[in-house]
């Protein structure tokens, strides 16, 4: 009853803490919501599940961002045909997720650019 | 944003967008490319880039969460009030967004990035992966 609770409130926290960063940076809250839902699910079962979070999330922000006028719908057409193409590749390698070299090499050039945003 | 691109921009902004792709439907953070190439590599400004990078990411998504759906891989109980909530935090965080100084957004996301890639570099997601299937 009282994990039960603890789960809740850990769900809570977490759609809170996803919706309000992937608000206001536009990205990273499939981050903050992968590992709160891999103390219930299984990695690739967590993974997954935060897409499907992720999603509406990003619905409500662009309302937000086109409402105010940041973005036009015009600026992201040139990507969308690209990030599709990879996103249907993306989803057959979810089954490779063991591919730790990749996922290092990916937080290298995360950190690499941090610091150069931070510092430039 | 009404400006020509370049023959180079066109090449890099689609390798841009591939990489994001891959990234974005393993939920990894591939969002994080798409406004690291806009950042660094461009003149667009953070608040368009991030608004790029929500809109980008909601084609992708669909086609990602139809995939998993049929699947069988969405806990849809687990997500549906996590959205829920996240929805309506998302909306405050995208009206802060457009109040706040550019400058300062860019920097606050290079602090995401570094957590994001500090967690990354540490985490351990395969023995995790691994003992799981084992307790099967």
């Amino acid at each position: 009853m009282k994990k039960c609770k603890k789960n809740k409130l850990l769900t809570a926290v977490g759609g809170l803490a996803t919706g309000f960063f992937n608000g206001l940076l536009g990205a990273g809250g499939g981050m903050i919501a992968v590992p709160f839902l891999s103390r219930t699910l299984e990695a690739k079962k967590a993974h997954a599940t935060c897409v499907a979070i992720i999603l509406p999330i990003c619905v409500a922000s662009a309302v937000g961002y086109l409402i105010r006028g940041a973005v036009a719908i015009s600026d992201v057409m040139p990507y969308v045909l690209w990030g599709l193409l990879g996103a249907v590749i993306g989803t057959f390698l979810l089954k490779k997720l063991n591919n730790n070299i990749i996922r290092k090499i990916f937080a290298v050039f995360m950190l690499w650019a941090g610091i150069r945003l931070i510092w430039r | 944003m009404g400006r020509d691109k370049t023959d180079m921009e066109i090449v890099w902004g689609g390798a841009a967008a591939f990489m994001a792709g891959i990234f974005s439907s393993m939920g990894m953070g591939g969002g994080g490319i798409m406004i690291i190439y806009f950042g660094l590599f461009t003149a667009i400004p953070q608040l368009t880039a991030q608004g790029i990078n929500v809109l980008f990411f909601i084609p992708i998504a669909a086609l990602s969460v139809i995939i998993y759906h049929i699947k069988g891989l969405i806990a849809w109980r687990t997500a549906l009030p996590f959205a829920v909530l996240g929805v309506i935090t998302s909306l405050a965080g995208s009206y802060l967004a457009t109040v706040i100084d550019g400058g300062l957004l860019s920097k606050t996301f290079g602090i995401l990035l570094l957590i994001m890639g500090v967690r990354q570099l540490f985490s351990k997601s395969k023995k995790i992966e691994h003992k799981k299937s084992k307790d099967k």
